[in-house]
């Protein structure tokens, strides 16, 4: 893979002063077309990994290469890297059109109607900045850098300023435009839901080292350890005594994907539970200790022998708090150490 | 942690430009030749003499002296400013615009005309009497000096508190009533402490001037540095103890400089956070309006109505024939060397403020530092010494505009470092860094991006320098080519053998000139980003 | 929009310097280059009637009498000054070392109280130091007779002086030259004593009379006529002390030619013209002083000049430009 890679992170280290690195060690590549978000707690070294790749800051260590050309050295500006800021940085004093030229190669108006045309923002060429909404402003900042024509687009936390409401659907319409212009993508995020809606592949990131990276789902079903699988949505996170390619938790035995002996962590996510209610002469694993309703689906909190263990379900009967239940884990579960 | 090794880059930003380092340096210079030369002067001594100088306990008194004026000029000048730039931008008072410019204009009154305006409130040729039949006590010494003082200099705590005002997000307030706090305490621990750096700047502005000015305090017979200097060159041409005086100044300068950095120290003043900055719902004033009023009524009267009225009241005793064309020359010049002396000044400044702001260090903070010890210099003590290193080194050039102009420009820098400085702490890096993801090198994303949003407040800053540079004296008589006339020595031309008569049109067209581009301050000051853009 | 905005300005601050360098020397050589430390207001007529007598141009160059002398001293044998017209002789003797030797007989044009025995500056008018007073508050009885007297208890707080004016200076000056340093030493701590009012020059002072701040003010002679003349209720007359008192002074502003200039011919002209009489009437009138030449009528408002000859101490007028005794005599009782 690579051999492939469009950009290629390599060690890369960062210190501020003494003390922990705001980076350490981070290799990681993206190829063309594809989608990375960066994942990780605020502080956890992702925006600074974002600037030693857009050039704003300069790595101790490390190397960066675009097309297999080391551009670790280069000044931004010639490193044919886009960069989206969570704030869009749109220009104040320019128009949309005047901004969307700032950076492009053709700077005929035609270019500009081009560029606002894939983000269907064409009518509003002669508009200043703060005329526009929060979500147009973004899309004016990714048709600004579009036009500039990078080989690698960076996006700092792109979403983070929308209303929850614009934020789903700008996404989509986002991703598909991104699609298509077959560019790499590298975006940077704390939003779990976000990165794995978003990207290709996930890179979870702590204390400036990387955890984990691959495909989204991968990282989801499989998590590195109980950080990456904590961070990424909501899940069980227990132990168990595994022999062989079975484990006995609070759950009973659960499969394991891979053999493995002695004690391991689990983590189940609450969609692989199956719940329901235990008959009379069945013996419960739990009862269910609170309900939450949201609607399309429910979660019940299950108290088993003093685990609190979350199971969400679609359909089906409501059982009603205090019922004893008994709970199925659904497949095989990846154990980390 | 020492087995990480880092390479050679590491950690480093790019280093500043050339273009940068040269201003910087040219600054130093520049603000450093005062003290030079002062020190080769104070040496001059015989060491008996010189300890005779040092040691005297005259010296003691004039610093206990300078110590209050200043004290209380920025006691006085923060009473008024303070609540007239909360006014303006956080009440709904009416003609907040009006009071604005009513506040930002005694900066048009020259200190002389100041406080002959106090003096002739009183005496017996004073309105005081002749209007109202009542003879005041005298403002003399201590609360002469300093309301006078005060009464021209507020303008710039005012202008700065304002900005800071302006600058400060109201959600902070908002955020802290809404966690239950009165307004007297939002205001105490939420707003004073965010307009501390403003304030700090402002009086740093107002104290080092009020250090170095001798044109209201010679009138007001208050005893302090900047009169004893004056008095030895004048009265004992003496050089040596002037000297030593002066260097005695700087070190007080040297004083407030180091306070107000340990002061400001560590503190950020931008707003954090993204989005639009939402306007301010205004503070309802209900009954409070008369006394705001009635506040700035006083204010107005005490800074503009008296300089007006004892101009008026000299003219009544009889107005001398006015040479129109000498008038219309003497406004010309000023206006063009006021106008090199800003556009200079500011493009000195924005690489000093660039380097403290962006590759900040000892050097970039030892430039900031020498700028104002440039600002504080003693202008007599500054005009001695560029007659004496032009003489030595660039004879050719001695009494040309150059030299003038070089030495406003050193003196007057200080002033325009402010109002950039917050300017581009506003407008940040980031609009910056996206033009260089963009593909504009350093040079040109500064000049089409950032550039355009500081033309507001460049043009601000200049104007600043611009009417300090028409009220100027004493460099303007000692370094201006012969025969070279402003307005300012054709104003003071005429109080030298006390025609106060004759002197106060031409005092009259200083502020009448000045007040217009007081005016245009206002309309520039401020990242007012919409009408930076398409003015 | 221009995309270039930096070079544009770049562009133009070069073009600012290059004017402002290239306009400082303008003043051609046969110029005549006068410092004056005396008002334009009195000056520039003056100037204006020479350049149409003689035909020499001139540039005059403003400002006050101890910033002039302090640049004239920075200067030394630099000057680009070809003349210096002072406010006092106390400036004029600090500057003698720059002055050039003005023609033997130069000095002998002015009547002998005006004359410098040096001969290294020629005065172009007489004042005399009197005392002021406010005709509300003093009985002509009660005024002293001598300068001396105003130590005494009843004028306690009183007096007004300005210990930093030229004019004093050259007074006390004169008494040490008169009476000895101990007596003008036991004066100045008497007056302090006697709670004497400190202010910055001579028109303040008249202003403090009549305001009713203090009685008496040590001034010169030529600064109440131009109050009278516009208002003749003004509240304040002035007197001498008896004949021969140092209080009755004969001070000078005068002229000098700076040794560097290279324009000495036309300088000596602008100093005849000062002296000649059209010009001492017109500073008589003008500037209510007295005429340095025989053969003036002085200022209405003014004594004769046979009085003031009558009454006037016997000073040595050159001695009076050795300050530096005064000034650590004034520093010593805490005046400076």
């Amino acid at each position: 893979m690579s051999s492939a890679a469009l950009l290629e992170l390599r060690q890369l280290s960062r210190r501020f002063g003494p003390g922990q690195a705001a980076v350490e060690d981070l290799s990681l590549d993206l190829s063309a077309g594809e989608i990375l978000a960066l994942i990780g707690p605020s502080g956890c070294g992702k925006t600074t990994t974002l600037r030693m790749v857009a050039g704003f800051e300069t790595p101790d260590q490390g190397a960066v290469r675009l097309s297999g050309r080391d551009i670790t050295a280069l000044a931004p500006e010639r490193r044919g890297i886009g960069m989206v800021f969570q704030d869009y940085a749109l220009f104040p004093h320019m128009t949309v059109a005047q901004n969307v030229l700032f950076g492009a190669v053709d700077r005929a108006p035609a270019t500009a109607a081009r560029y606002l045309e894939m983000v269907g923002l064409v009518d509003y060429a002669g508009r200043y900045p703060d005329e526009l909404s929060g979500g147009q402003q973004q899309r004016v900042a990714l048709a600004r850098t579009f036009a500039a024509g990078p080989g690698v687009i960076l996006l700092d936390e792109p979403f983070s300023n929308l209303d929850a409401s614009l934020r789903a659907r700008t996404r989509r319409e986002i991703r598909a435009l991104l699609k298509a212009t077959g560019i790499g993508i590298l975006f940077v995020t704390h939003d779990q839901e976000e990165a794995l809606s978003f990207a290709d592949r996930v890179a979870v990131m702590e204390n400036g080292r990387l955890l984990q990276c691959g495909p989204a789902a991968e990282v989801y079903d499989r998590p590195a350890n109980a950080f990456v699988a904590g961070f990424l949505g909501r899940t069980n996170l227990i132990t168990g005594d595994a022999s062989g390619e079975t484990c006995d938790t609070v759950l009973g035995q659960i499969t394991l994907e891979h053999p493995a002996s002695g004690q391991v962590g689990l983590s189940v996510r609450p969609e692989r539970i199956a719940i329901r209610a235990a008959e009379a002469r069945e013996t419960p694993q739990g009862r269910i200790s609170a309900v939450e309703f949201k609607g399309h689906d429910l979660t019940y909190w299950v108290s088993c022998q003093g685990v609190e263990i979350q199971v969400d379900q679609m359909g089906g009967p409501r059982l009603m708090e205090g019922a004893p239940v008994v709970l199925t884990v659904a497949g095989a579960v990846a154990a980390f150490g | 942690m020492t087995g990480i090794a880092t390479s050679g880059r590491a950690g480093r930003r790019p280093r500043p430009q050339l273009a940068l380092l040269l201003a910087a340096g040219l600054v130093g210079v520049g603000t450093c030749l005062p003290a030079l030369y002062l020190v080769i002067r104070a040496f001059g001594a015989e060491p008996a003499q010189l300890a005779e100088i040092v040691f005297r306990a005259r010296n003691l008194m004039l610093l206990g002296n300078t110590l209050a004026l200043v004290a209380l000029v920025l006691a006085i000048g923060t009473l008024i400013a303070l609540p007239m730039a909360w006014l303006v931008t956080r009440s709904d008072l009416r003609a907040r615009g009006l009071v604005t410019f009513l506040m930002a204009l005694p900066l048009a009154v020259p200190g002389y005309v100041m406080a002959y305006a106090l003096l002739g409130l009183s005496g017996y040729y004073g309105f005081a009497r002749e209007w109202f039949g009542v003879s005041l006590p005298p403002l003399h010494g201590l609360w002469g000096a300093a309301l006078s003082l005060s009464l021209y200099t507020f303008p710039y705590i005012f202008l700065n508190l304002r900005a800071a005002f302006l600058g400060m997000d109201p959600g902070l307030e908002e955020s802290a009533a809404s966690l239950g706090r009165g307004r007297a305490e939002v205001m105490r621990h939420v707003v004073l402490p965010q307009l501390k750096p403003a304030l700090i700047s402002a009086w740093l502005v107002v104290g080092l001037y009020v250090i170095g000015d001798f044109g209201a305090i010679a009138l007001m017979r208050y005893e302090v540095f900047s009169y004893a200097i004056y008095t030895q060159y004048a009265g004992a041409f003496d050089r040596t103890y002037a000297a030593w005086l002066s260097l005695m100044l700087l070190g007080v300068a040297a004083l407030a400089l180091f306070a107000q950095a340990r002061l400001t120290r560590s503190r950020r003043f931008a707003r954090v956070g993204t989005g639009v900055q939402r306007r301010v719902r205004p503070v309802r004033l209900g009954y409070w309006a008369v006394a705001a009023w009635g506040w700035i009524l006083l204010v107005s009267l005490a800074a503009l109505g008296l300089p007006l009225a004892v101009l008026g009241h000299w003219m009544r005793r009889g107005i001398g024939e006015i040479d129109w064309a000498m008038l219309a020359q003497a406004a010309v010049n000023s206006g063009i060397a006021g106008a090199v002396v800003a556009v200079l000044t500011v493009a000195l400044a924005l690489p000093v403020v660039l380097l403290t702001l962006r590759w900040p260090g000892r050097f970039a903070s030892l430039t900031d530092r020498l700028a104002w010890m440039g600002y504080a210099t003693p202008p007599l003590a500054f005009g001695l010494a560029m007659v004496f290193f032009t003489l030595a080194v660039i004879p050719f050039a001695y009494q040309s505009h150059g030299v003038l102009i070089f030495a406003w420009v050193m003196t007057f820098l200080a002033l325009a470092l402010g109002p950039l400085r917050l300017a581009l702490m506003q407008i940040g890096m980031r609009p910056e860094e996206a033009a260089r993801a963009l593909g504009a090198g350093p040079g040109a994303a500064f000049a089409r991006v950032t550039a355009p949003q500081l033309k507001g407040p460049m043009v601000a800053a200049g104007l600043l320098v611009f009417i300090a540079v028409v009220k100027e004296l004493p460099l303007n008589w000692m370094l201006a080519p012969t025969g070279w006339r402003s307005l300012s020595t054709t104003v003071f031309g005429r109080t030298v053998e006390g025609m106060m008569t004759e002197a106060a049109p031409y005092a009259l067209a200083i502020i009448v000139f000045s007040a217009f581009f007081v005016g245009l301050i206002l309309k520039y000051e401020g990242v007012d980003r919409k009408e930076s853009g398409r003015g | 929009m221009t995309f270039a905005p930096g070079n544009l300005i770049a562009g133009r601050f070069a073009a600012g310097i290059a004017l402002a360098l290239g306009l400082g020397q303008m003043a051609a050589a046969d110029t005549l280059t006068i410092y004056s430390g005396r008002g334009e207001a009195l000056v520039a007529p003056l100037i204006a009637q020479f350049e149409a007598e003689t035909g020499i141009k001139t540039d005059v160059r403003y400002g006050s009498t101890s910033e002039m002398a302090a640049l004239l001293q920075e200067e030394g044998t630099n000057s680009p000054a070809d003349l210096f017209w002072a406010q006092d002789a106390g400036a004029l003797g600090a500057l003698a070392p720059v002055f050039a030797a003005l023609p033997a007989t130069e000095n002998e044009k002015v009547l002998e109280v005006f004359r410098d025995p040096s001969n290294k500056w020629v005065a172009t008018s007489g004042r005399t130091r009197v005392l002021v007073y406010s005709t509300e508050r003093v009985e002509p009885a009660n005024l002293p007779a001598k300068i001396t007297d105003l130590t005494d208890a009843k004028y306690k707080g009183r007096v007004s002086w300005a210990p930093t004016n030229g004019g004093f200076q050259a007074f006390v000056t004169a008494f040490r030259l008169t009476h000895g340093d101990e007596a003008a030493k036991a004066w100045l701590e008497g007056m302090i004593a006697n709670d004497a009012k400190v202010y910055k020059n001579n028109g303040t002072q008249i202003d403090a009379v009549a305001a009713g701040e203090v009685d008496f003010a040590l001034v010169n002679n030529y600064y109440l006529g131009r109050y009278t003349a516009k208002d003749a209720e003004f509240p304040v007359d002035q007197t001498n002390f008896e004949a021969g008192d140092i209080g009755n002074l004969v001070l000078v502003a005068g002229v000098g030619i700076v040794e560097a200039s290279d324009n000495k011919e036309n300088a000596q002209k602008f100093i005849d013209y000062l002296l000649s009489p059209a010009a001492q009437q017109f500073i008589s009138l003008q500037g209510y002083e007295y005429p340095v030449t025989p053969g003036v009528i002085p200022h209405a408002t003014l004594e004769s000049l046979d009085a003031v000859q009558a009454i006037s101490p016997k000073v040595d007028v050159n001695q009076i430009g050795d300050l530096e005794g005064t000034l650590a005599l004034l520093r010593e009782v805490g005046l400076l």
